[in-house]
């Protein structure tokens, strides 16, 4: 769907509505993934849709519709089922009418190599992935995805915005007897795929897991690897709303201004970022901005919707929509060789809230749970619960590395972070 | 549209496909919200496509479009079997499917209201009156609604002579209350099981009866005290136990997950198929049974979206581990002659993997009521609802925290309780269950939006369950690291 035939739609939507004011997104895509287990592709797809949202507001009456048939007769019917419930519903009191013309930032994130990418090309470059670990006589697990997607917004106050972007994953677990270890590569362009390097580290990862011990659940001093890091920060990056938090119902209620975390930390989102960049706009087709949600450990911006901004005397700042933390030059090995006694953690599984007032949340460390002693990984380890809240965590941030792209919980660019007393409550039996 | 269908196999079989099935769906779904006095959300989704399986050189291929030209259906099948062909150069042994005989049938839920010839000024009205009910209590700071509305006509066609229709409506309507003071924020849901029906499962008396226990309840959760870590008793309600069940038994049995398939994103199981019949998965009073017949269940669709027809089966037998959901594909690793057809997409564009059949746990043999088994407690903690859950990827290793607590104290229920969770290893807990309540007492709850597969998928399936007791369980170590903290 190149620019003239989605504004076309999205003039043709604006022409058959009636109603006060109407929104129109528009958009079409291409998802391929592969996805092998046991070293053999198990699933190999390929989805191509394409679809067309309208909201429509008389007053603030509001409803939204949306379809995938984008013949004329499927665009005004579309039209037609948002405007009857617009007029059937009551008023959402928090509705604005939608921004007017925008100076939308230019975001290249586009690949024809991710586009154009043969299955077959994709199948060999598992096959080739996989050598090394059928040589090691190991199984491994993962996909390769890509996506390709072009996107338009309009509405009846005279705003258009297209884009389009790619993007590409590979992730791999290789598999023990009683280990695994896992790595991904992610980027929105082929070029920034190394997928060799993911799969040696994700064999790497298994083979220094093996027969893994058991640790006593407790409080340790933990480097968390990127992919790691990024499901801590993701609660931070969902939870930190200024509605909620001004209404009493929230963990970051009265902490807008306050020092929430170390000053070594500052994360902010990026809208084009060159290995994960997000839409050009955001909420009601606002022009995406640069943002920063914590500065020098400071939290300068809870997220603000349009509605709430307005009735606080705040700008807008959307939803972020990827998160981004400055490391130093530190590697991992780095972090790891300060640490006496400690766990190294490549990544979380299954993160979900205890407690939304302190942010508590609990999950499991998954693929690769190292102990650190004497500033060197020795053994792998069983694999354990945790419980214990990011807001903590920020606060106790001793030194971070280089920043890698990560994809496993949203859009991040994140270091590695080596923090104390995090806490582990129980261990599991792998 | 069958004609589309059609040309889609016909032309995976010119291409040299050894098997194909075509699905094509229509969706219709309407989500509703309200917050406090406004409604928050509303739209209308229609959706119609294409997909198409197909084994060519012995692997899988898909693709899916909404393009519904004949050109469109034509490439699309094509592409399936050229993907196959690729997938076949990492290979290590040829798909094989057990048999499933061709059927022509159709599955239509049994319903009396379409959902969405009601308008949508009676089901907005409804949410807003639920929400100002709430609110009437003045301690009750925040009132959510939700309605959820689905229905999918489906067509299904293989290269065996299947020639399948369903037509599959879903509903749902819950709220909850928030309280809010001193530094604090707690809630209080109400939950009716969401079912295969029509709106008439939108229980309008009901919903609105329950409003002032609810925003009662929400209030006193907030003023409870903190639960203490310590090792009791539970009992666990039906709609609790629904999360539980879904997580520690329907996701380890799930057989693809078992035999490694679902490792790059949700993991494994550690029961493993050597373990059908040697394992003891829970007590004796404990039965697990599958069944996608069941009337109104979420996951009751007449077959699945490989062609098999709805089964019943049990996965966990008087407490021993008995069977599991299958696809074609896998039934055969443990010498299934037959899969329990527990194969389905969630999307057109979606492949079918193997998803949670309707499970349930059998109610208790012996009269039982759930008074009298807190009556029979001397000291515990009971559970109504669902809060967090959280499991490992191994299914072992669980926390569930719940939607509102009281203590037991000398089989009486004295006080609510705030910051309850549980941690258990899986057998360990369906070992340690000593009282079912009796079929009078079992109600159907269910999850609408289970997420697995990579690309993910969201699936829905009901579970079925009456009040329990487990003993000596391990609760509150989650809080009891916050309080040590701070």
């Amino acid at each position: 769907m190149n620019e003239e035939r989605a504004r076309a739609l999205t003039e043709k939507a604006l022409s058959f509505a009636s109603a006060d004011h109407t929104e129109v997104s528009v958009g079409a895509g291409v998802q391929t993934a592969a996805r092998f287990a046991n070293n053999s592709i198990i699933q190999h797809v390929r989805n191509r849709d394409q679809g067309l949202g309208v909201t429509a507001a008389f007053g603030q009456r509001v409803g939204g519709a949306s379809t995938n048939d984008l013949s004329d007769e499927g665009i005004r019917a579309c039209v037609g089922r948002a405007e009857a419930a617009a007029r059937s519903s009551e008023p959402n009191t928090e509705y604005l009418p939608p921004p007017g013309p925008q100076d939308y930032m230019s975001i290249d994130a586009w690949d024809d190599d991710v586009v154009e990418l043969p299955h077959d090309t994709r199948a060999t470059a598992i096959s080739e992935a996989l050598a090394p670990v059928e040589a090691a006589g190991l199984r491994a697990a993962g996909s390769y995805t890509t996506h390709a997607s072009q996107r338009a917004i309009a509405n009846s106050s005279g705003v258009f915005g297209y884009n389009r972007s790619t993007h590409a994953c590979y992730v791999q677990t290789v598999l023990t007897e009683n280990s695994s270890g896992w790595a991904e590569s992610v980027g929105s362009a082929l070029d920034q795929l190394d997928v060799p390097a993911a799969s040696r580290v994700a064999l790497q990862k298994a083979e220094a897991a093996k027969d893994p011990t058991e640790v006593k659940p407790g409080a340790y001093t933990v480097v968390f690897e990127p992919a790691a890091v990024a499901g801590l920060t993701s609660i931070v990056g969902w939870t930190m709303d200024a509605k909620t938090a001004d209404e009493g119902r929230s963990c970051w209620t009265g902490l807008e201004g306050a020092q929430v975390g170390v000053p070594a930390l500052t994360m902010r989102s990026v809208p084009a970022h060159p290995i994960l960049p997000s839409s050009p706009w955001g909420e009601q087709g606002i022009a995406a901005s640069d943002t920063i949600w914590i500065e020098d450990g400071v939290l300068r911006n809870l997220i603000y919707s349009r509605f709430w901004a307005q009735e606080k005397g705040r700008e807008a700042t959307g939803r972020p929509a990827n998160l981004v933390i400055d490391g130093s030059d530190a590697t991992t090995e780095d972090l790891i060789a300060q640490v006496d006694y400690g766990l190294l953690v490549t990544r979380f599984w299954y993160i979900r809230f205890v407690d939304p007032m302190k942010l508590l949340i609990t999950g499991m460390t998954r693929d690769g749970l190292f102990l650190i002693e004497g500033g060197r990984v020795t053994r792998g380890v069983r694999n354990m619960r945790f419980n214990d809240s990011p807001l903590s965590v920020i606060k106790k941030i001793r030194a971070m590395g280089q920043a890698r792209p990560t994809t496993l919980h949203g859009l991040q660019v994140v270091p590695p972070m080596l923090v104390d007393e995090f806490h582990f409550t129980s261990g599991t039996s792998f | 549209m069958k004609d589309l269908a059609r040309l889609a196999l016909d032309t995976a079989l010119s291409r040299g496909a050894d098997y194909a099935d075509v699905r094509l769906v229509r969706y219709r779904s309407q989500n509703i919200g309200t917050e406090d006095r406004r409604v928050s959300s509303l739209s209308d989704t229609e959706d119609v496509g294409i997909g198409v399986r197909a084994i060519a050189n012995g692997a899988w291929g898909f693709s899916g479009t909404c393009d519904l030209s004949p050109e469109g259906v034509q490439a699309c099948a094509a592409d399936a079997v050229a993907i196959a062909r690729a997938s076949a150069i990492v290979g290590q042994k040829p798909v094989s499917l057990v048999p499933e005989p061709p059927a022509t049938r159709a599955f239509r839920t049994p319903y009396q209201i379409d959902p969405f010839a009601v308008p949508i000024e009676e089901k907005v009205g409804l949410l807003l009156e639920i929400n100002e009910r709430l609110l009437a209590n003045r301690a009750v700071r925040k009132a959510h609604g939700f309605m959820t509305l689905r229905k999918a006509d489906r067509m299904f066609l293989s290269s065996e002579g299947s020639d399948l229709e369903s037509e599959v409506v879903t509903t749902n309507a819950t709220y909850s209350a928030t309280a809010v003071g001193d530094g604090d924020a707690r809630s209080r849901s109400y939950e009716p099981p969401p079912l295969t029906m029509g709106y008439e499962n939108i229980d309008r008396e009901d919903l609105l009866a329950n409003t002032e226990r609810v925003a009662e309840e929400a209030v006193e959760h907030l003023r409870a005290p903190e639960c203490e870590p310590c090792v009791t008793d539970l009992v666990l309600d039906p709609v609790h136990l629904s999360l539980t069940i879904h997580e520690s038994v329907g996701h380890a049995t799930e057989l693809d997950r078992a035999l490694g398939m679902e490792e790059s994103l949700a993991g494994r199981s550690f029961a493993v198929p050597s373990l059908l019949r040697n394992l003891k998965y829970g007590s004796d009073l404990v039965t697990f049974r599958a069944d996608n017949t069941l009337e109104h269940g979420l996951a009751t669709h007449g077959f699945d979206d490989e062609g098999v027809a709805g089964q019943a089966w049990n996965i966990v037998e008087d407490g021993l581990f008995v069977g599991y959901g299958t696809s074609r594909e896998v039934a055969g690793e443990i010498g299934l002659e037959r899969s329990t057809g527990s194969c389905r997409a969630d999307h057109w564009g979606s492949i079918p993997i193997v998803r949670i059949p309707n499970l349930s746990l059998m109610p208790g043999k012996v009269p039982c009521s759930p008074d009298e088994i807190i009556a029979d407690t001397k000291r515990g903690i009971y559970i109504e609802g669902r809060g967090s859950f959280s499991i490992d990827q191994m299914r072992c290793n669980f926390q569930f925290g719940g939607d509102a607590f009281w203590e037991i104290r000398d089989g009486k229920r004295v006080r609510m309780l705030k910051n309850v969770t549980y941690q258990s290893m899986t057998t360990d807990f369906w070992n340690s269950i000593d009282a079912i309540a009796d079929e009078r007492f079992w109600h159907m709850g269910g999850v609408l939006n289970c997420g697995k597969g990579d690309p993910m998928q969201i699936s829905q399936m009901t579970h079925g369950a009456a009040t329990v007791r487990v003993r000596n369980v391990q609760v509150g170590a989650a809080a009891g690291v916050m309080r040590k903290s701070s």
